[in-house]
């Protein structure tokens, strides 16, 4: 007979996609943005002082 | 030609790494780090100019997150020959660094004035082509590193 037990099985965390982490980080940009003035290179910055 | 993307990331430059950890005071391995992911932004540009019919392309752009790469990058076209001879090298042309320009900033901002919810739309869509750029030719782990490990170790917006 087989004695052996099943140890509780923890939730498993389905890994992120990428659709699903280029979402996340979409939210995170439009509160986070940091602008770094005139040297900001990205054509994405509204230009706000960070 | 562009040359695979591990030849590019093989090439070594200590004067660049060594300039940058000390114009920005972090330590030698991670100023090595943020070169590495620098060389692999540069693969990623020069890959999509390559692909352009007229040779230039959309243009990707540096998303604002990826601070450490940018000023890597100025780092390193200080060294201009260097830069040069490595674009000519792995590329077989120069990739440039076109930071924008008062019109396009000021024109940005009478938009988000005039207009914030479709300026808001319009940067959502060019960050997502962005992401999804770096994701597809790149893989997530360094859209990760570049948008969320970088920003969170490095603190260059002062």
């Amino acid at each position: 007979m087989d004695e052996r037990t099943l140890e509780p099985s923890e939730p498993q965390t389905l890994p992120e996609t990428d659709e699903q982490l280029i979402e996340r980080l979409l939210a995170k940009a439009d509160l986070d943005h940091k602008c770094c003035g005139r040297h900001c290179s990205s054509v994405a910055c509204t230009g706000e002082a960070g | 030609m562009i040359r695979a993307l591990d030849e590019v990331l093989a090439y070594r430059n200590d004067e660049v790494v060594q300039r940058f950890a000390a114009d920005h005071a972090v330590t030698r391995a991670d100023a090595e780090e943020i070169f590495l992911e620098t060389k692999r932004w540069l693969w990623l540009c020069a890959s999509q100019m390559s692909s352009a019919e007229d040779g230039v392309g959309e243009g990707i752009p540096l998303l604002s997150e990826a601070r450490a790469i940018d000023l890597m990058w100025h780092t390193f076209l200080l060294f201009s020959k260097d830069y040069a001879k490595f674009c000519q090298m792995h590329f077989g042309f120069f990739v440039h660094h076109q930071p924008r320009t008062q019109v396009e900033k000021e024109a940005w901002e009478r938009q988000v004035r005039e207009n914030p919810t479709e300026a808001l739309r319009e940067r959502r869509e060019m960050l997502r082509r962005g992401y999804e750029e770096v994701c597809q030719r790149l893989g997530a782990a360094t859209l990760r590193k570049w948008c969320e490990d970088f920003p969170a170790r490095f603190d260059f917006h002062q």
